[in-house]
């Protein structure tokens, strides 16, 4: 009896690590050659480098909440120079507080879907021009949470 | 190798039950631990869900605030500070704990407790900053003061100007915040649950493992036992045997050892051929009932030698797992064996290896039981061989065992296999001839006879051997074998009286002739007792002077029943069984005082001497000399007036006990104890032996006397006889003196003494004195 208490106790300890090491596994990173751009979001606000070179960027954004946000990249149009008048430009939903997207076309170049506090990456073949990065949860936009870059 | 404690088998311990037990309990705790985890994460989902609740009403109410200010701003009838107590008290519980209020009566208050997630905490803190500037820009909206005035507290950095999108924003900012705390606190309930159910799985896979391993354990054990007994039977060097409706069902491994077949030849209806026919029915109705519980049995082997087996019989047909009837059988073929050999020993003759007496009387016993019922004759024979002894002493006992056998072998020889030969020890033989009748019986034992007829070669001598058959008849009936016995002994004791060599049939007077005497020797001991036994006396004369000059003392028996018993019925018997000595003792004291009252009266007057006769007996068995000196001392008479007669035999005797009788002999006459020699002439006394041997008289036998007057012959020896006494210096008497005429011849041979009914009978001391006193008196 004893001796068939002790195989049986073999046997989960057995069972046990065999979980515990297919928790340890991890997914390798993968290196890229692309240039990176740090991006910092929270409540309500936007921190972006001012200037970036153009071809592949990687945006490392860091959401710091407390509320979750999204980020567009926007492509502003060639012929506009001045930066005030492009936000007048910028088409807005029946509500008010966001931008339409739809409407934006092919000036979305990327975009950042609703995160919760954290990291995560964004990754872009940009070309040089003036871009601007902002998040379109309700409201967002209008509190503050807009950056521009211009992207060289 | 030293057993271990822990590993001792113990066949009949329930060794699952403690596994069952151990598994029962593994998987309750595994069970209470699950619903325990079941029971609290539905609760904190339950509790989670009104969180979740409260925190999307946070949106509603956030829109309705904006509609209660612009409708207030209006002058409709509006409430805003109340949606903004809702909001503002709702966030609080949700942030600290406590109730949420219900809004507008939609639904109920819900306790709440203080959020714990960091994260959902931020962002509640973070409505609760919104809600602030919400309600800080509704009310400066209502009180007319200009918004873009409101410290705002919540980072926002306001772009629009017009009061009214700048509420909305704030109202959307709130309602987002709002929608993520309800989202997050979701999320954070779905992990909860999740990791619930993980952790259920975990557990439940833990228990099955557990329940499993404990499962195995218990198998295992099992098996372990299963293993014990397989080994215990198939190891076993007895032949465990299950029996169902088809015969044999399982033989275990043994039988190859046990019987040398294979298995099949076991298996199946093929069982019952092989045990012995006798068996077969105490075989069958065991296998097929269950009992008897012990039974013996025999099964052929490879050789079809019988194997006798000792079965123990367990009837489980109502147990499940056997439904048979099992029968576990010993080989006691051994045993048997010596068990018969050692019977035949103790019913066998070692020598002749024929049946003994206990065989040979369990089988007259036989014999009997059979003849009460058919009413069948029988004979019984008893066989001494004439002069065994002879060979014995003479040719050793090997040469005796060799002769013993080889008469066995020819009484074997034409003995029937229906009737017994035994031997009972010594020469002694018995037949018991089954259906025989007399004349059938007296040919069969003559034919027996004839056997020995042909010399039989022993140890280098042709021998010639002669039997002595006593024969019984037992005509059918009752009976008993000890009177069988008794009488054939008997017949077979007349065959030897009458000169061996023959058969006797048994009579009854042959029985009533025992039967006397027997009856006699009781009777002769009580009669010694009761002072029967009388002392007599006759004359003894001296032929020249025709004078008294001796009496010879006789003991005479005068028997109430019997009458006048003649001393050689009754002396024979006492010599026979000892009573001789205080006879002999009797009359020797009787004699002695009874000559020495005689001797003082002036009755007899010396030279005078009364004889008295010593049996063997009295001489071999010593003391004699001593006993007559008492007797002498004791009465007061002379030595020189006591005479002994002695036979022959006891003179010549060879050995130690001769020897000393010749001592004891001599002492005596060394007193003054006259010495004779009685019955002379009729023994086998040698010259030398009376010349070694100085006695004073001898006493010539009435056998020659008888004749002495008319046949020469006897007349010669009566005269040899007495012309011998004289040459040797002795006194010569003849004894059994009846006429004139044989006194005449006896006084021409110049005999000195005589005796006889010519001068008196054998008379009572009383009588005898008349003669003493008439004797003396008269002229010489």
């Amino acid at each position: 009896m004893r001796r068939a208490l002790c195989q049986s106790a073999a046997f989960v300890g057995i069972a046990l690590s065999v979980l515990a090491i297919g928790c340890g596994e991890k997914e390798g990173g993968k290196a890229t050659s692309a240039h990176a751009v740090r991006v910092t979001l929270r409540d309500f606000h936007i921190k972006a480098p001012k200037r970036i070179p153009a071809g592949d960027v990687t945006f490392s954004i860091w959401n710091k909440g407390p509320n979750d946000h999204e980020l567009l990249l926007v492509k502003e149009p060639e012929s506009q120079t001045g930066s005030e008048e492009g936000e007048d430009e910028t088409p807005l939903r029946r509500d008010g507080l966001t931008v339409d997207e739809d409407k934006l076309g092919s000036s979305l170049v990327a975009a950042l879907e609703p995160e919760k506090p954290g990291m995560s990456t964004l990754r872009a073949n940009l070309k040089p021009g003036r871009y601007e990065l902002f998040c379109n949860m309700a409201g967002h936009y209008f509190a503050g949470m807009e950056a521009g870059i211009e992207v060289q | 190798m030293k057993p271990r404690g822990d590993q001792t088998f113990r066949p009949f311990q329930a060794r699952g039950r403690r596994s069952i037990a151990a598994i029962l309990l593994t998987f309750a705790i595994f069970s209470a631990v699950s619903v325990t985890l079941s029971i609290r994460a539905t609760s904190r989902s339950k509790h989670q869900a009104t969180v979740v609740q409260v925190a999307a009403r946070q949106r509603t109410l956030a829109e309705h605030y904006v509609n209660d200010v612009l409708l207030a701003r209006t002058g409709a009838e509006a409430d805003p500070g109340n949606t903004a107590r809702l909001l503002k008290s709702s966030v609080d519980a949700l942030l600290q704990g406590g109730t949420a209020p219900s809004a507008n009566g939609d639904d109920d208050e819900a306790e709440v407790s203080a959020v714990r997630d960091p994260s959902v905490k931020a962002q509640l803190e973070q409505e609760q900053r919104l809600i602030a500037d919400l309600t800080a820009t509704g009310r400066a909206m209502l009180t007319g003061k200009p918004v873009s005035n409101v410290k705002l507290t919540a980072h926002e950095r306001l772009s629009p100007t017009d009061s009214v999108k700048r509420l909305r924003v704030l109202a959307a900012l709130t309602a987002n915040v709002s929608l993520n705390t309800a989202r997050s606190t979701a999320a954070a309930t779905d992990r909860n649950v999740s990791s619930t159910i993980n952790l259920q799985v975990l557990l439940g896979g833990l228990g099955l493992l557990a329940s499993l391993a404990l499962a195995w354990a218990l198998i295992a054990a099992a098996r372990r036992q299963t293993a014990h007994f397989r080994s215990l039977v198939t190891s076993s060097t007895d032949l465990v045997l299950v029996f169902g409706p088809g015969g044999c069902r399982y033989a275990s491994d043994s039988v190859a050892t046990l019987l040398g077949r294979p298995r099949k030849d076991i298996l199946g209806h093929a069982f019952a051929q092989l045990v012995h026919p006798d068996d077969q029915a105490s075989v069958d109705v065991a296998s097929s009932h269950g009992e008897p519980h012990e039974l013996v049995f025999r099964v052929a082997n490879k050789f079809d030698q019988w194997r006798h087996f000792e079965a123990y019989v367990t009837d489980l047909r109502g147990d499940r797992h056997i439904q048979g009837v099992v029968m576990n059988a010993r080989d006691i073929t051994e045993r048997v064996r010596l068990e018969a050999e050692l019977t035949r020993q103790a019913f066998h003759d070692g020598v002749t290896d024929l049946p003994n007496r206990a065989l040979f009387r369990d089988r007259l016993d036989q014999a009997l039981a059979r003849s009460l019922r058919t009413r069948d004759a029988f004979a019984v024979l008893l066989v001494d061989l004439d002069n065994f002894k002879q060979v014995n002493d003479n040719l050793g006992h090997d040469a005796g065992d060799e002769l013993l056998k080889e008469v066995a072998r020819r009484f074997a020889d034409q003995t029937r296999p229906s009737d017994t030969l035994a031997r009972f020890g010594g020469d002694e033989f018995a037949l018991l001839l089954e259906a025989a009748n007399e004349a059938g019986a007296v040919n069969s034992a003559a034919r027996q006879l004839d056997q020995l007829k042909e010399p039989m070669a022993i140890a280098g001598r042709d021998l010639v051997v002669g039997a002595s058959f006593g024969m019984v008849l037992h005509s059918g009936g009752s009976g008993d074998s000890e009177e069988l016995m008794r009488h054939a002994d008997l017949a077979m004791y007349a065959a030897k009286g009458a000169g061996g060599n023959r058969c006797e049939v048994f009579e009854f007077e042959m029985a009533r002739a025992a039967g006397e005497l027997l009856g006699l020797e009781h009777e002769l001991r009580q009669a010694l007792k009761q002072g029967e036994l009388k002392v007599h006396y006759q004359p003894e004369i001296e032929i020249q002077s025709r004078r008294i000059v001796g009496i010879e003392a006789l003991a005479r028996w005068h028997s109430p029943t019997r009458g006048n018993v003649p001393p050689d019925q009754f002396i024979p018997v006492a010599e026979a069984n000892g009573l001789i000595l205080p006879l002999g003792e009797h009359v020797l004291q009787s004699a002695c005082a009874q000559t020495a009252t005689w001797h003082r009266e002036g009755v007899i007057t010396e030279p005078f001497t009364t004889w008295v006769n010593l049996s063997g007996v009295q001489l071999t068995a010593g003391g004699i000399a001593d006993l007559v000196q008492k007797t002498l001392a004791s009465s007061g008479l002379p030595a020189t007036m006591l005479g002994l007669e002695v036979t022959e035999t006891t003179i010549v005797a060879e050995g130690a006990v001769g020897d000393r009788a010749r001592e004891e002999l001599q002492t005596l006459r060394s007193l003054g104890v006259k010495i004779a020699i009685d019955d002379f002439g009729t023994g086998v006394s040698s010259l030398g032996q009376l010349q070694r041997f100085p006695v004073d008289m001898i006493k010539v036998d009435r056998s020659f006397i008888q004749g002495v007057e008319h046949d020469v012959k006897n007349a010669a020896i009566a005269s040899n006889l007495v012309s011998l006494a004289h040459a040797l210096g002795l006194v010569a008497i003849a004894e059994g003196i009846e006429s004139e005429g044989q006194l005449v011849s006896l006084e021409e041979v110049e005999c000195d003494l005589a005796q006889g009914y010519l001068f008196g009978r054998p008379v009572s001391a009383e009588q005898v004195r008349d003669v003493l006193v008439e004797s003396s008196a008269a002229p010489v």
